[in-house]
Formats: C-alpha cells, structure tokens, sequence
C-alpha cells in the first residue's frame, strides 16, 4: 500500500483508534473510582489502611487520561506507540491541556511513529532505527502540543470545566435532558458511545454528574420496554414476551443498554420514541437533583457508589415507566398485525 | 464450512458477546462450524487456538476497536465489519463473509 492511502486508511479509522484508547481506559477509571468511593468510609481517619484506598483512588482517577493517549496512539502504529503516547498523555496533563491535549496528542503521536517506521534506512542500520525512532516522534509532537495546540486546549478544557462546574439544578436538568435523548437514541450506538464518553471524559474535569446521569438512564431502554410488554401482553409477539421475561433480571444484574435491542428491532420508530422520553425523563431528574457516580461501572456494583442512590432509583422509575407507557400508547394508535408476525416467525 | 469469529467492543461487556451470540446462531442455523474470541476492556480474552485459525475457511473480524493479535491471520481471507452491524444483521454479515471466501 502506498503511503497516502495508509495515512488515508488511518484518518479514516479515527473513530476505531479513539474507541480503542477508552477501551484501554475505563479500566483505570474503574479500579481508581472503585477504591476512591471505598475511601469514602475512612474519610475522618489518618491511618495508613486507608491511604491506601485514597491513594489507589487518585492514581486511577488521574493517570487514565495518559493511557488513554497511549492506546489510541498504539491503535495507529501499533505497539512502538504505546510509550510515545503515554509520555504525550503526561505531558499534555502536565501543560494542563488535559484530556483534549491527550486525545489530539495521542492521535498527532501515533500518526509521527507510523510516519518514521516509513523513513527508507539502509537495511543495516534498520533495527537501531526501530529503536531511536520513537524518540523522534515524540519529540516532535511534544514541540507541536506544548507550543501550538496546548494553550487553545488548555483554555478550552479550562472554559468547560468552569461551566460544568457551574451549572446549576437546571443547567444539570438540561444537560441530562440532552444526554438522555443521546443515549436512548440508538441503544449502544455511535450517539449513546460518545454521550458515555463525553461522561467519563469530564471525569477528568473532577464533574461527576454526567456520569450519574448517564449511569441513571443506561438501563431505561430495556427495562421500559420489557415492563411495556408486562402492561400489554397483547401488543407483543410470544417471541417478544419470551424475550422479555428471560431478560429482566439479567437487565438488572449486568445494566447495558443493548439488550433492548431484540425488543426494539421488530419495532424500531415507535420503540426508540418511546425511550428516548424516558431517558429524558431519567436524564433530567437525575440532573436536577446532581446525581453523581465516582465509577463507571454498571449494573449491580452502580448501586453503591452513586452519592444519592434514592434519585437513582426515583429517576429510573420514572423513566422506565414513561417508556412503557409511551410505547404502548404509540401501539395503540396503529397495530401491528401481531398474529402475520408470529406466523412469520413460526416459519424461520 | 468453518468460520473463526472476532468481535471486540469497548468494554467487552454488552456488544461483543451478543455480536458473537447472533452470528453463532445464524452459522449454526446453517449448519458451519464457529469458532469465537471476544475482546474488549473489561474481559480477559479466550484466545482461539493457531489450528482454530489455520483451518478456518473465513475470519469474520466484528470490531468497534482495533483488535489485538492481528498477525494470526495475516494469510487468511478476512471479512471486516463493525460490532453493531453485526448484531443489528448476522444474516447479511454471514452472507457477506462467505462471499469473501469466493473473492480471489
């Protein structure tokens, strides 16, 4: 392959690149938060035991932004990325351009590292160059982020993290009205993996209601439209109702929002209506009364790091059950002819 | 007909496993052998086996992230698609990979 069409390939694939960098990340976020929330209990104590928990809880919380920028470089030009994107990540933290000047660090890293694999060197020298190269790369791009685009970063990351911060019930109601409708548009699609991400990015601006919120709403969508099918039996194919009933618990137990999708395929303009309201609805309250999550985790272990777990539980009903009744009330108005559905699954 | 699976998501919670359930089903309806590793954040993965690999007639790669351990079938006839496609269409994804194996 020629070099622009690589480089094409590469710019072409940003989304796979920076999704691998989360991927690597979340882990991070989940240890530190995890033990960061554990710490919570010792917080009048001075004992070393403690520590511990806090200490774990700070690095996780700080040192996920660094990894990040490494595996989105790794997933670029593979593994000799790896520590130049980790020292980017670093550095772009320590210039105080944060998590955007690791994301564009670790992408503008990445790309260098592939770029001087591709420098032609007599075939002798060739295994030293594998060694000195990175080095190049890295400097590079350190020159490039702490001279051209660290300080507009900075500035930005510093601008939204002043507003995060400063939204009050309402501003927090109305971002998790817009988050809502993010995440129960497309049920673990492009729209709902950037609302998470945008979540567990602003991690790294010390804000925890995203986080909340988006943890509040992750199981509307199934749990709304398996309840639908409890309220209406006869709106839905066996098929639909067998899926619902092995599914409830498992909704609870693990709390994805993707296993709403066998329920909402069949179905998919009504359907997703019905639970983009009721993740606005969650999405709001949860706001509005600033429900945080120190973690991402889901599904059981959510349950005891959320600051406010009453609103938790408040908000979700009230979004489950606007879901369900929204679905159904949109099926009422125009039927699907459930007995050809069922015939037609009968013959697959 | 033998197929080896891939599919990797970002936490390797939700999509990678139900992606590997419904294309499962949808070669098993058609009476292949599957072959399946899941990757992602949270999971350690279950790596297939050289042979599984070597003998397979198509590598069917389901991915919302890159996937580790690419070079295991640098010579194979690879299909690529995403994680939520997959999920969303097992039937046209199986269709797709088998025209792959047809392509020279």
């Amino acid at each position: 392959m020629s070099l622009g069409k690589e480089s094409k390939d590469i710019f072409k694939n940003m989304g796979v690149h920076f999704r691998t960098g989360v991927s690597y990340m979340l882990p991070l976020l989940l240890i530190g938060g995890f033990c960061g929330s554990i710490a919570v209990f010792g917080k009048a104590s001075d004992s070393e035991f403690w520590k511990v928990f806090r200490i774990i809880g700070e690095i996780g919380l700080k040192y996920f932004v660094p990894i990040m920028a490494a595996y989105v470089a790794y997933s670029i030009a593979d593994t000799p990325a790896i520590a130049p994107g980790f020292i980017i990540g670093i550095l772009a933290q320590q210039t105080d351009s944060g998590y955007l000047g690791a994301l564009f660090g670790g992408i503008l890293v990445g790309y260098a590292t592939f770029l001087v694999f591709k420098i032609k060197i007599p075939e002798m020298l060739q295994s030293s160059w594998g060694m000195i190269a990175p080095v190049f790369s890295t400097l590079a791009v350190a020159f490039i982020l702490v001279f051209l685009i660290g300080p507009p970063l900075a500035w930005l990351m510093d601008t939204i993290g002043s507003y995060l911060h400063s939204l009050g019930k309402s501003g927090n109601a109305s971002m998790g009205a817009i988050m809502g409708a993010l995440g129960g548009i497309d049920y673990g699609g492009p729209f709902s993996k950037t609302q998470s991400t945008f979540a567990t990015a602003a991690m790294d601006l010390k804000t925890f209601v995203p986080l909340g919120i988006t943890a509040a709403f992750v199981t509307v969508p199934p749990l709304g439209l398996i309840l639908a099918t409890f309220f209406k039996p006869k709106f839905y194919t066996k098929k639909e109702k067998m899926y619902a009933k092995s599914s409830w618990v498992y909704t609870l137990i693990a709390g994805f929002t993707e296993i709403a999708i066998p329920l909402a395929a069949s179905d998919i303009v009504r359907s997703t209506i019905a639970t983009v309201l009721g993740c606005v609805v969650t999405g709001s309250i949860a706001g509005f009364f600033s429900l945080e999550l120190y973690t991402p985790v889901l599904g059981i272990p959510q349950w005891f790091f959320f600051n406010k777990p009453l609103v938790y539980w408040g908000s979700l009903s009230a979004g489950v059950i606007t879901t369900a009744l929204a679905v159904n009330f949109l099926k009422s108005i125009s039927k699907r002819d459930i007995e050809k559905i069922e015939k037609q699954e009968e013959n697959v | 007909m033998k197929i080896v699976l891939i599919t990797a998501c970002l936490a390797g919670v939700a999509q990678s496993k139900m992606a590997a359930v419904a294309i499962k089903k949808e070669v098993e309806a058609r009476g292949f052998e599957i072959s399946i590793e899941e990757q992602g954040g949270h999971k350690v993965t279950v790596r297939l086996s050289q042979e599984q690999i070597d003998t397979a007639d198509v590598v069917i790669v389901a991915k919302a992230i890159t996937i580790s351990g690419r070079d295991r079938f640098r010579n194979k006839k690879v299909f690529e698609t995403e994680v939520n496609k997959a999920l969303r269409d097992p039937k046209g994804t199986v269709d797709k990979a088998l025209e792959v194996i047809n392509q020279k």
